[in-house]
């Protein structure tokens, strides 16, 4: 409570000292013996007395500050100040801004500048750092975080993994099965005449001069042939199939399928060349039975015959 | 004024140039920046109670930052570092609330 006692003193004193912008300074002998120096005398600080310098002194200074410290602040609180230190207070700040660039100002100026530099600098570091910045326990904590993170999606990941096999084995199977069903999709055109068919076989030619070969001898031709595994047999240029009729025309000639075939007939089988030329070879069998109509009867073994004559799709009906 | 010119100029000039801090100095620049940051908010008090003086201004400054930046190597030679760096810290974070206070209770009376 001492300083309650002080600090109406001190009010009238300031006040009788002069006007903040003035910009002169009474040189006031302190009470504990020092003198200011010809420096304070600038700018703002104006209506300094010693009392006043030790206690901004003590407030920029670090620590033995108590002693004048509270009395200052009290002072500007206090309610019987006559001219109000708050308006007093706005007067110096104008002073400040407005006082010509001085010494004090430029050196102001300078330690704001360093301190901005520092702090930006400093704020830079800090977001460069991350990690650094962090204590052991933080850093610890970040880890574990880590950890837990990677432990998730591990888990996740083999779950994906599983799911991605999953399909991938799925999509294998339909595959499978597409090409399955392609693969019987032509063998089934193939036997039913729809595709042309290209491979081994042999060609026979049956010369006919006297168009003594019936067509039961063309179908026991094609029967031998079937029998010996023929995949695909063509009659003279027509594609002969499980349903094509092989039949004696009114003049005793050969339909197949309805088409008169004229000697010499060519025969092409696609199949085991030397399986079917066996067949065909049978004492007894096919050739025999030709050559006694007077007919001649050659076969050629083929490593690469081509039928192109096709059936009609949907045409293969009985 | 010039003093807030100077201020922008400075962060400017960090945001500008965008220095590394070399790492010896490292540990003692935060605690400097809250002390410099400190001795400002005395010298405006001092200049709002009509007190300024360069001298004083200058000095506390360079004194604030050296006896921070000394207390905080200090600590970190005693291994007790990170602790005298907190201690630092809150006290000139005390002193500037209370320079900051009287600022407050000069200007708007409150």
């Amino acid at each position: 409570m001492a300083h309650k006692h002080e600090r109406p003193r001190r009010d009238r004193r300031r006040t009788g000292t002069g006007s903040p912008t003035t910009g002169e300074a009474a040189q006031a002998p302190g009470a504990d013996g020092t003198t200011r120096t010809p420096g304070a005398a600038d700018a703002a600080a104006t209506d300094l007395d010693d009392a006043e310098a030790r206690a901004q002194a003590d407030r920029a200074d670090p620590p033995p500050a108590a002693t004048a410290d509270p009395a200052a602040e009290t002072a500007e609180t206090g309610p019987g100040a006559t001219p109000s230190p708050r308006r007093l207070a706005w007067l110096r700040l104008r002073a400040a801004f407005t006082a010509r660039p001085g010494r004090s100002q430029l050196l102001a100026a300078f330690l704001c500048a360093i301190l901005g530099f520092a702090a930006t600098t400093q704020i830079r570091q800090t977001e460069a750092d991350g990690l650094q910045q962090l204590s052991e326990a933080e850093l610890v904590r970040i880890m574990a975080d880590v950890g837990q993170r990677t432990e998730r999606l591990e888990a996740e990941r083999d779950e994906l993994l599983a799911q991605q096999r999953e399909l991938a084995s799925g999509s294998d199977q339909q595959e499978a099965a597409r090409e399955q069903a392609r693969a019987r999709a032509e063998a089934l055109a193939i036997l039913t005449g729809e595709a042309p068919v290209e491979g081994s076989g042999i060609v026979i030619e049956v010369t006919d001069p006297g168009r003594a070969v019936t067509a039961a001898d063309m179908v026991g031709i094609v029967q031998e042939l079937r029998d010996a595994g023929a995949e695909a047999i063509e009659i003279s240029g027509i594609r002969v199939v499980a349903s094509t009729a092989i039949t004696a025309s009114a003049d005793g000639g050969v339909l197949i399928g309805g088409e008169e075939a004229e000697p010499p007939y060519r025969v092409a089988a696609i199949g085991d060349p030397e399986t079917m030329d066996t067949a065909l070879q049978i004492p007894g069998g096919v050739r025999d039975t030709v050559e006694r109509r007077g007919a001649a009867m050659t076969t050629e073994r083929q490593s690469r015959l081509e039928i192109r004559a096709t059936v009609a799709a949907g045409n293969t009906g009985p | 004024m010039i003093a807030i010119i100077g201020l922008v100029l400075g962060i400017l000039l960090g945001i500008w140039l965008n220095p590394t801090v070399p790492p010896a100095i490292q540990p003692y620049l935060p605690i400097a920046v809250v002390a410099a940051l400190d001795a400002l908010a005395g010298g405006l008090r001092a200049v709002l109670s009509g007190t300024f003086d360069d001298r004083v201004f200058v000095i506390s400054f360079f004194s604030n930052v050296l006896i921070a930046a000394f207390i905080v190597f200090l600590g970190d030679q005693l291994g007790v570092g990170t602790q005298l760096s907190t201690a630092v810290v809150v006290v000139l974070g005390i002193r500037i609330f209370t320079n900051v206070a009287a600022i407050r209770r000069q200007l708007l009376k409150a």
